[in-house]
Parts: structure tokens; C-alpha cells; sequence
């Protein structure tokens, strides 16, 4: 097989490691994260949360660099054909395509959500919630806004559908551009002004003390105490430990399939050590210094610690869109804090979104010999029929089974998958070296036995532990209303149609390709 | 409750270790960078 000397390539490495950086960088580090810390015992999450950063975080993203890099040198810029190189088998390709279906799957309602914080960060500017003064009332206004209930801000759900063709719009101008002198420039201006942007609120909230004098306990320290208090009584509970991998897990966005697919646009001897651990660091600045400086202390600091972890409770859009709407009304300066905060949401977005679309369009590319053009409009096409469904039926629960199958369970079992292939199959010597080659850096051994041993062991037993605790309860629809039931069954068929259709086509590709050697 | 000392010691560490780490690993990327260019060029005086 060739070098890789016609693909496109990156304009230079600061690009590609902001532009992975950028795909880290979402959502999750500025609500999730909180969340998470907040629904765990705070300081108690906190240990956890970095070991897990040594032993699952950092390996995995060399991993991932790693068969990226790899599959590239073979014109291969998804996981079938990575997997592929990886494993002489005929099942590996198959096995591959969880990273072009978890990839698109997230695309599909992540462009949504990502939308709402475009539409939040304008009806910040313009004060257009500031006078929604309970949780209740600014609830009702997310769901008005969604179209989930009636209210007097939006008659019906067409600003939402507005926001998203135009979010839509710009994620696939930004991928039709294709890698340097579209997602690379892109990362080199959005993630730089989110971090600035996360930095002003921190600082600002920083300067918060206590809003109210006659609630002492409501104050910004005691949000940090919440946080950064270690609690050592609480680490004997396994689910503190769970969560904690969980979010290193998702924060590092790793098992979707986005990382291999940046990574294949490497030359074969470009440093991917240095590039990595940069990405991880750069990923761990904003969640560990930015994320936890922002949410909680300031709702604490408003509502207190109970109300906060009520919040909390509620998950992260909850604390995004409900709690945090309701302290910007509180603010000096709310309007242009609150319209920063979303629009540092929205760009944090956008990096990671455009991200989960690149693994399909390189599939395209590289395996049927689309044109970016052919390719980014056969993507978008698809995205935009499905995204209906998310848009339309999201108060019946489509998003959310979306969301955990292909968001969450699916991640650790790609994951799994890919470690054990490439530790185990195409072998730990051979990847290691593959991962030290063109190194900047070395990377101490030791991490060469956490890659083989302890990886995945912990995706092993955080994959039995999801199975158990949750997918089986949402398997069997547990909790979920009656009248939501079809719409699940709904999400799920939509699911398995995409899937079926990824696999044919991962069969077709390698059908012409052998009719292809042949004919040669 | 505030940050008591403990808190204190745990967050200096966390956003300090984080930071270094960050900061350290963007110089390095910066200097590596600089030095294949320094190559590329010599490369191409030379020849």
C-alpha cells in the first residue's frame, strides 16, 4: 500500500493540537464535569478524577494517536480501515465501524443541543429571559424554547429550527473547507477565545465573595471548598470511582472514532507523543482550572450548596441553561457574562462537533474515492433528515436513548475494542513503538504496562458496571412514561438503520477493493 | 465550610500540576517546531 502523499494534510502541528484540543473541549468540560463533581461529594471526585487522568486519560489518547497515525500511512482516515491494518481479519472492519456510527450518532443531536447555545448566547445580549426570575419559570422557558411547552416567549418551535440550520449550516461550511483550511482554522480561532472567554467568567466569579451578606454560607469559597475539599471518607464508595473514569472518559472525547480520524492526516514520522499528552494537558486546563471555576462556585455562591446539588441533580442542562440564565439576571453585567458564557459554550461546541463529522467524510474519501465536496454533502444530507426526528421528538425522550447508546455506552465499548486490538492483536511492542516513533518526547514506560494491563481492565469493568447499573434498566425501558415508549422504539430503529447502512457500505467499499486487486 | 487547608493544598496542586503541564507541553511543541523549520531551511541552503 502507498504512503500517504495525496491526502490532505495539517498546515501545521499547533493546528492539529488545538484542533484536537477543540474536539476535546466541549460541552462536557463546562456542564458535565460540574455536574459530576457536584452530584459526587465534590472533593472526594476530585482524586479519583486525576488518577483516572494517569491511567485511563493519557493512555487512551496515545492510543488513539496512535492508530490514527497508523491507519493514515495505509490512506485509511476511519476505524474500519484502521482496524483493518490492525487485525488481518475479515470481522475487523466490521468492528470498526462502531467508530464512523458513534461519530455520526452524536453528530446528529450534539448539532442540536449545540444550537440551543447559539440561541442562548443572543437571548443573553438582548435580555430576552431576564425577566424569568425563578428555576421554574426560566425551566419553562428552555422547554418553550425547545418546543416542549407552550409559553409567551415562542410561539412554536421555529426560532430552535432556525438556530439549528444555522448551526447546521456552519459545522459543514467549516468540514466542506476540509482540514487545514477548515477545521484547523476554525480550532486556531474558536478554541483560544472560548479559553479567554471561560478565563473572564472564572476571574469575575473569582470576585463574587458573597453576593448576599445575610447568607454567609452562600458564597463563592464555599463553592470551591465543595469542589476542592478533599473528602477521603467518601472514596470507599465504587461509584465515586466510576464516575470519576466516566468523565475522564467522555471529557477527552475518546471512543468515537474523531481522534484516529485527525490523526491520519499526520505524516508517518510527525511526533504523535508530545501532540497527545499537549491535547490531554490543553483538555485538562479548561475542565480542571476553567470548568470548576465557573458553575458551581457561582451557584453556590447564589443558591447555596443544597439547591446547587438539586441542580446538579437535574443534569447538566439544568445547571447550563436554568441555573446559570438565573445568576446572569443577578450579575452586574449579566447580559454580556451571560452572552460570553454561550457563546464559550457554543464554540466549545462547535470544535467537537465538527470533529464527529470528519471520521464519516474521510470514510467516503478515502474507501469510495468521494470528492470532500461529494462527501461532506452525503453527510449532511443524512445529518439533516435524521436531525428532524431530534428536534421534533426530543420531549419524548429520542434524544436521551440516542444519547446513552450511542453517547455513553457505545463510547466505552469502542473504546475497549480499539485498546484490545491494538495492545493485544497487532501487539504491545509494535504499538508502542508505533506511538514513540517521531516522538518528541518519550514516553516513560510505564505507561506501556497501564496500556496493556490496566486500560482495559477499567474500560472492561466500567463497560460491566454501565451494563449493568443502567443499560439494562434502559433496555427494558424502565421509568419511561407509556406514551414515550414508541418514540424509543423509535430512536433505537433509527439507530440500527444507520448502523445496517454503515456496514453495508463498509462491505461495499472492500468489495470494490477486491475487485479492484483483482482487475490489476 | 470554605476552602480549608487541606482544599487549599489539593487546588494549588491540581491547577498548578495542570497548568505546568499544559504550559510546559506547548513550549516544547513551540520549540520543536522551530527547530524543524531551522532544519527545513538549512536543508535548503545546502542544497
Amino acid at each position: 500500500m502507498p504512503l500517504n502523499t495525496e491526502r490532505e494534510q495539517w498546515g501545521s502541528k499547533i493546528g492539529l493540537i488545538l484542533a484536537v484540543a477543540g474536539n476535546a473541549v466541549g460541552l462536557g468540560n463546562f456542564l458535565r464535569f460540574p455536574v459530576q463533581a457536584a452530584q459526587n461529594g465534590g472533593g472526594a471526585f476530585m482524586i479519583p478524577y486525576f488518577i483516572f487522568f494517569l491511567i485511563l486519560g493519557i493512555p487512551l489518547m496515545w492510543i488513539e494517536w496512535g492508530i490514527g497515525r497508523h491507519g493514515g500511512r495505509f490512506n485509511h482516515g476511519s476505524a474500519p480501515g484502521m482496524f483493518d491494518v490492525l487485525w488481518k481479519h475479515k470481522l475487523a472492519k466490521y468492528f470498526g465501524t462502531l467508530g464512523l456510527f458513534m461519530s455520526m450518532v452524536i453528530l446528529i443531536y450534539y448539532t442540536y443541543i449545540e444550537s440551543w447555545t447559539l440561541g442562548y448566547s443572543i437571548f443573553s445580549i438582548t435580555g430576552y429571559y431576564f425577566d424569568q426570575h425563578t428555576a421554574d419559570a426560566m425551566r419553562t422557558f428552555l422547554y418553550n424554547y425547545q418546543g416542549r411547552a407552550t409559553g409567551e416567549h415562542f410561539t412554536g418551535i421555529l426560532p430552535a429550527y432556525i438556530l439549528m440550520f444555522i448551526t447546521f449550516g456552519l459545522n459543514f461550511w467549516v468540514l466542506f473547507k476540509g482540514i487545514s483550511k477548515g477545521i484547523e482554522k476554525l480550532a486556531k480561532i474558536a478554541l483560544p477565545l472560548l479559553l479567554i472567554f471561560a478565563a473572564i467568567l472564572a476571574v469575575r466569579i473569582m470576585f463574587l465573595g458573597t453576593p448576599d451578606p445575610s447568607l454567609p454560607a452562600n458564597s463563592v469559597w464555599n463553592g470551591y471548598g465543595f469542589i476542592w475539599n478533599p473528602n477521603v471518607s467518601l472514596l470507599s464508595d465504587p461509584k465515586i470511582w466510576l464516575a470519576a473514569a466516566g468523565q475522564i472518559f467522555f471529557t477527552l472525547s475518546v471512543g468515537m472514532g474523531t481522534i484516529h480520524a485527525y490523526a491520519s492526516y499526520l505524516k508517518p514520522k510527525d511526533d504523535i507523543a508530545l501532540s497527545g499528552l499537549t491535547t490531554a494537558a490543553t483538555n485538562g486546563f479548561a475542565e480542571v482550572v476553567l470548568g470548576a471555576a465557573i458553575a458551581i462556585p457561582v451557584a453556590v455562591a447564589f443558591f447555596g450548596l443544597q439547591t446547587t446539588q438539586e441542580f446538579a441533580k437535574g443534569g447538566a442542562f439544568d445547571l447550563g441553561f436554568v441555573s446559570m440564565p438565573l445568576i446572569f439576571q443577578r450579575i452586574p453585567l449579566g447580559q454580556v457574562l451571560g452572552f460570553l458564557w454561550f457563546l464559550l459554550l457554543f464554540f466549545a461546541g462547535i470544535t467537537s462537533s465538527v470533529a464527529m463529522g470528519q471520521p464519516v467524510i474521510a470514510f467516503l474519501e478515502d474507501e469510495f474515492g468521494f470528492s470532500r465536496k461529494k462527501a461532506v454533502g452525503v453527510l449532511a444530507t443524512v445529518v439533516l433528515i435524521a436531525v428532524q426526528f431530534v428536534v421534533f421528538y426530543q420531549k419524548y425522550g429520542f434524544l436521551n436513548e440516542m444519547d446513552y447508546w450511542a453517547g455513553t455506552f457505545g463510547l466505552v465499548v469502542f473504546a475497549l475494542v480499539e485498546t484490545v486490538l491494538f495492545m493485544w492483536v497487532f501487539g504491545a511492542g509494535k504499538a508502542w513503538k508505533e506511538m514513540n516513533e517521531g516522538g518528541d518526547i518519550q514516553i516513560p514506560r510505564v505507561f506501556y504496562y497501564l496500556m496493556k494491563f490496566v486500560t482495559p481492565v477499567v474500560l472492561f469493568v466500567l463497560m460491566i458496571w454501565w451494563f449493568v447499573e443502567s443499560a439494562i434498566p434502559k433496555l427494558l425501558l424502565v421509568g419511561v412514561p407509556d406514551v414515550n415508549k414508541p418514540y424509543y422504539w423509535g430512536s433505537r430503529a433509527l439507530m440500527v438503520v444507520i448502523f445496517i447502512g454503515l456496514i453495508l457500505l463498509v462491505r461495499k467499499a472492500w468489495q470494490l477493493k477486491a475487485n479492484k486487486e483483482e482487475s490489476n | 465550610m470554605g476552602l480549608t487547608t487541606g482544599g487549599i493544598i489539593f487546588l494549588s496542586f491540581a491547577w498548578g500540576g495542570v497548568t505546568l503541564l499544559t504550559v510546559y507541553c506547548f513550549i516544547k511543541v513551540i520549540k520543536s517546531e522551530r527547530e524543524k523549520a531551522k532544519k527545513k531551511k538549512l536543508k535548503k541552503i545546502n542544497k
